[in-house]
């Protein structure tokens, strides 16, 4: 953004200005969220009810991990399942109960 | 389709430049006149979707139209529309324990003084009660403090009443059993305390001196104003005593600055002689406090409160004035209220009592603050056997700002978080009511605030950093 437009002054609002990730900022739906942020816990939309961005998800924890692993929030974690981890869904039905299956290494 | 509109916020214009205040953040940007005009724009209409707020931005090329519309989403100046504003959910209790940070020591129940207002005095006596703190009950605050406190690096010890100086004896000791106990763990203490003035000597001021013990003395300002409620019990006035101690006191502060604590009971518009006075005997700061009282002929009217805030308002240009010509006046309600905006952080709870501050009886018992001591409902536990978790725990959930319902719509809401707990009670009944009586004021204070803060923003920004240092903020 242009610093002519909006200059922090305060504090928190410096911290505002922290949140901009590189990365990419132009998918329709989920203007503003830190797409692909790895550090950050968030899954589905009954466990993450913020009413601000990044808001409120758009599908539940049950589906979150394989949904929105494509251009959104896991793309890092979600395993590769084209060439190294064909069938990893086969170890994760049911993703809330069976994640601690999920047991990827990267090999060096 | 996801629909956007502008977060609540105010607008301020000092100086020919445009500030943003954005309410629910707390946070402060300086904008330029074309932001300004297309938020007048965007908050006019009703809630809009990204298409259409982009169209309205026809005058700028595509890639700015973009950066400015994502810009203003990532600060949180554009938000996502929803329904309704979002109900304020109650708050559970604390999912983390929070470290103690300062115990307030009440080391007598007395005092030597009958101030006509003191909220100490209002609460009467009890039987049963002790005059002075046994040292091995002050040690043990002292152990309490230092092991609740958590991974803090520095604690505060505050002594105070009554007249804490009735007690002077007690006090070495305790402080040189703190700086030992919290220097074994890592530690620092940070002392302060309250006096009336009557009983400071040339040997106490060396003492507060040697030890860095920062104080404050409760003055109203000078003797006419000063000694129509701060007699002693036999009604004879107490200026004239106090004035050569208390000067001796100031002369000799070099270590830590004195400030004076004010109690206002009427004549508002004497607020800026008063503080002349007090800054010429040498006080480094001054902080106006209107009376709590439930007594109505103590209450300030409504009238007195507007005169008041004219005051403030004066004494807020001439902290500005002083402020361009890089000098300090400590007006402490300002400078507390331009920190606060400074910092920017968001309260759910208007102070730290119940969180990490507690008092400390001369028996033991921990009490909400020093203005609840006594008082069973306030009372939290000890320091013999810890804090009573599920009352404190009902406390915090009851006292977060999302249960005052009030509140929730007022833009000084992150300002103000509903005020002292212990004036609520007084005047409004419940500890948990906000203080409806002041929100009025407070939020015009609050606006005097904005501008003042503004101000400085725009011409001399340093000088905000310098003032949150000095309050012991890290940059």
């Amino acid at each position: 953004m242009k610093k002519k437009w909006l200059k922090a002054i305060n504090k928190s609002a410096q911290k505002l200005e922290e949140k901009e990730v590189f990365g990419m900022q132009d998918v329709d739906v989920m203007t503003g969220m830190p797409i692909g942020c790895t550090t950050v816990f968030d899954t589905g939309w009954e466990t993450n009810p913020r009413p601000a961005t990044p808001m409120g998800n758009c599908v539940s924890s049950a589906r979150d991990f394989t949904s929105c692993s494509g251009p959104c929030w896991w793309p890092a974690q979600t395993p590769d399942n084209i060439t190294n981890w064909p069938d990893f869904q086969n170890q994760c039905l049911a993703i809330e109960r069976d994640w601690r299956n999920l047991n990827f290494v990267i090999k060096r | 389709m996801h629909k956007f509109r502008v977060a609540e916020h105010k607008t301020i214009h000092v100086d020919g430049k445009d500030f943003l205040f954005l309410v629910a953040d707390k946070a402060i940007f300086e904008m330029d006149p074309s932001t300004k005009g297309i938020l007048a724009d965007w908050g006019s209409k009703r809630d809009m979707t990204r298409k259409e707020a982009l169209a309205s931005l026809g005058a700028l090329c595509a890639e700015d139209r973009d950066a400015l519309f994502q810009g203003l989403l990532q600060r949180r100046v554009l938000i996502p529309a929803r329904g309704t504003a979002p109900h304020a959910k109650t708050v559970g209790a604390c999912p983390v324990s929070i470290p103690l940070k300062t115990l307030i020591l009440h080391l007598t129940d007395t005092c030597n003084l009958s101030c006509r207002y003191c909220y100490y005095a209002e609460r009467g006596r009890s039987t049963g009660r002790k005059e002075r703190m046994d040292l091995n009950v002050a040690r043990q605050a002292v152990d309490f403090l230092v092991a609740q406190s958590g991974g803090l690096e520095e604690v505060v010890l505050v002594f105070f009443g009554g007249e804490p100086l009735l007690n002077f004896k007690a006090i070495p000791a305790v402080v040189d059993y703190a700086c030992a106990k919290a220097a074994a763990t890592g530690k620092k203490v940070n002392f302060a305390l309250t006096t009336n003035g009557t009983l400071l000597t040339e040997e106490i001021v060396d003492f507060f001196q040697q030890k860095n013990i920062g104080v404050t003395v409760s003055m109203d300002g000078f003797q006419e104003v000063h000694d129509s409620c701060r007699r002693f019990p036999d009604g004879s006035p107490s200026y004239a005593l106090i004035l050569p101690k208390v000067k001796h006191l100031l002369q000799q502060a070099r270590q830590r600055p004195v400030a004076a604590r004010v109690t206002l009971v009427k004549d508002p518009g004497q607020v800026p002689l008063i503080l002349d006075h007090l800054l010429g005997l040498g006080f480094m700061e001054v902080g106006f406090a209107p009376v709590t009282t439930g007594h109505p002929d103590y209450q300030l009217r409504p009238a007195d409160m507007d005169r008041l805030l004219e005051a403030f308002q004066d004494l807020a240009q001439d902290f500005l004035q002083a402020a361009q010509e890089g000098r300090f006046l400590g007006f402490s309600n300002l400078i507390d209220l331009l920190v606060a905006l400074h910092q920017g952080e968001v309260l759910n709870y208007p102070c730290g009592a119940g969180l990490g501050l507690f008092a400390v009886d001369p028996g033991g018992r921990l009490f909400l603050c020093q203005r609840f001591t006594g008082d069973e409902q306030f009372c939290m536990g000890d320091i013999f056997r810890g804090l009573n978790q599920e009352k404190l725990a009902e406390f915090r959930a009851e006292a977060a700002i999302s249960n005052k319902t009030d509140c929730q719509q007022c833009w000084a809401r992150t300002l103000c978080t509903g005020g002292c707990y212990h004036e609520a009670c007084v005047r409004e009944g419940s500890h948990l009511k906000p203080n409806l009586h002041y929100c009025d004021w407070i939020r015009r204070w609050g606006e005097i605030g904005l501008e003042a803060y503004c101000q400085i923003a725009a011409t001399y920004p340093d000088y905000l950093e310098r003032l949150c240092r000095s309050r012991g903020y890290r940059p």
